[in-house]
């Protein structure tokens, strides 16, 4: 195993770190303003990819091209955020964040059993074809499918990187993250801004579900919860309720995953990503706590 | 007992007043704090509110801002009652608080807690104006306001509160934490606000040094009005000072 086998591991790293960062920026946006961790989140990655594969696949009457099923999908997703945070969320949000998490875990449950009573347990998966990996300068290769996820990935981190930092949005949501109450003193409706931050949380998740959907076919109704422990090891590594923590943490732990699995051994991937997770609670516990973005 | 003395038992109460509060009642779950207690705030006047620990001062505050629900009681701004606004909804009707504690956006930049400040505000030039009145937040614009001083942090607090140039201002505790040449320099701050044109409540233990800027006072104890009289007269009240000037 030599230079080409460790390139080829780090390439492999920063693809599925680059899906990893979606799901984790998604995540974390929704804890910043509203200081409980999601656990129905994972169910946001199962129904975009669902959704991808029927509006692409014809079962609504239409068959989109997969970017635009994508697109559809991640914002119907969003506003099933939105729907599942009014329906849920909203009439608890005073109680504190562990009645939060534990009927975000009910809330998994049945998005998850909605969707398996509706599909059945079958495998599903994109429509795309096979695509043999091209060589790039000679050092690594990629298919266009993955070279695709990364474009993805990194213009959902620029977008969202624009929205915090230079839209009057972004800096309400920040606001109602750094303290709420005050937030609310200055006019802002918060009801609203964290709404549009629920939005904003089920789409990164959504699209997350989409590229991973791309890359990792075929899967079940079980994917979005099963890759959720892997979204939480990067969000907790970057401190959870921080975007760009987030994002180096989801490269990191893809790095650490893709590195695993060439160096010691492939059948334990998500245990890597589990580790980290671990270590961190171990070393740094800090990072449940949170920050503010 | 001298003539001055008894006056301060009498509430007046200002009908033409900008701000006006009646009967406030309310408190935190089970425990009601407030029993009724009258404010009024009229045009360009500093007003200020203290009394013993456990008055009620700072809730009074938050329910004047709508932080609390009211369980009795009306709130008039201008005439209109706003007994039934949610807290957001009270910049728009020209009010605004500075809390004691936590009262700037700590992740957000001086410059940032402005513009937030200024969601409501539609004189672009007012952010100059609170850098004239506060010049050491224009050196600070692009700083995080958690790395600020807790002397700026207070200047960016009311920065922010005053931005959409609110017809009455509510601090709680303006001079809490601050060093002694700080604490003169804030109330000078208040002093400002008012010429400026913004009315001013505040709540304050360090009574001495804000009778000093004040127009008139109300003393709050267990939850109720206890005394209100004009900032001199209540300076010189042989009763308020053995109870609570301690002199």
């Amino acid at each position: 195993m030599g230079l080409d086998t460790f390139l080829q591991a780090v390439v492999s790293g920063l693809i599925e770190g680059s899906v990893i960062a979606v799901g984790a920026v998604g995540l974390t946006l929704s804890y910043g303003v509203t200081r409980f961790i999601n656990f129905a989140y994972g169910e946001f990655l199962t129904y975009g990819a669902y959704l991808t594969v029927f509006l692409a696949g014809g079962l609504f009457g239409v068959s989109l091209p997969l970017p635009a099923a994508a697109v559809v999908a991640t914002v119907v997703v969003g506003a099933l955020g939105v729907a599942v945070s009014r329906t849920f969320f909203e009439p608890i949000s005073d109680r504190g964040a562990l009645p939060l998490l534990i009927t975000s875990i009910g809330v998994s449950f049945i998005l998850r059993n909605l969707l398996q009573g509706w599909v059945g347990v079958d495998a599903r998966q994109l429509p795309i074809p096979l695509l043999r990996r091209q060589d790039y300068f000679g050092l690594f290769r990629l298919t266009h499918l993955e070279l695709g996820v990364i474009a993805a990935s990194v213009v959902t981190m620029l977008t969202i990187h624009l929205l915090l930092q230079r839209t009057m949005l972004g800096k309400r949501m920040r606001a109602t993250s750094g303290n709420r109450s005050l937030a609310k003193t200055a006019g802002i409706d918060t009801t609203s801004v964290i709404r549009q931050t629920w939005f904003l949380s089920a789409a990164a998740g959504a699209l997350a579900g989409v590229l991973y959907a791309v890359l990792f076919s075929p899967f079940r109704p079980g994917v979005g919860f099963e890759y959720l422990i892997v979204i939480f090891a990067a969000t907790l590594l970057g401190g959870i309720g921080r975007p760009y923590g987030a994002m180096l943490g989801a490269f990191c732990i893809g790095l650490a995953m893709n590195f695993g699995s060439t160096y010691l051994s492939a059948n334990y991937t998500r245990a890597y990503a589990f580790l980290i997770l671990v270590g961190v609670l171990l070393l740094k516990p800090e990072g449940i706590r949170g920050g503010e973005f | 007992m001298s003539e001055t003395e008894s006056d301060i038992e009498t509430l007046r109460r200002f009908d033409d007043a900008m701000f006006s509060a009646r009967g406030v009642e309310t408190g935190y779950g089970d425990l009601q704090v407030l029993y009724g207690v009258d404010i009024d705030i009229q045009d360009d006047e500093i007003v200020l509110v203290f009394g013993p620990n456990g008055a009620g001062k700072s809730t009074l505050m938050r329910a004047l801002f709508k932080q609390l629900p009211l369980w009795n009681g009306t709130i008039e701004i201008g005439g209109e009652d706003c007994s039934n606004l949610e807290s957001n909804q009270m910049v728009t009707h020209g009010v605004a608080y500075v809390p004691q504690t936590s009262n700037v956006f700590p992740n957000l930049t001086v410059a940032e807690n402005l513009d937030i400040g200024g969601i409501h505000a539609d004189d672009v030039g007012r952010r100059h104006e609170m850098f004239e009145l506060f010049p050491r937040l224009a050196e600070r614009q692009s700083q995080a306001a958690a790395t600020l001083s807790g002397g700026e942090r207070q200047m960016l607090a009311m920065a922010r509160a005053l931005m959409p140039d609110p017809d009455v201002l509510l601090i709680d505790e303006p001079s809490a934490g601050l060093a002694p040449q700080l604490i003169e320099q804030t109330f000078e701050h208040v002093d400002q606000i008012r010429q400026a044109g913004t009315a001013v409540l505040m709540v304050e233990q360090n009574v001495t040094a804000a009778l000093d800027v004040t127009d008139r006072a109300y003393v709050l104890d267990m939850g109720e009005n206890r005394f209100e009289a004009d900032a001199d007269t209540i300076r010189n009240a042989q009763r308020v000072r053995d109870l609570y000037l301690g002199q």
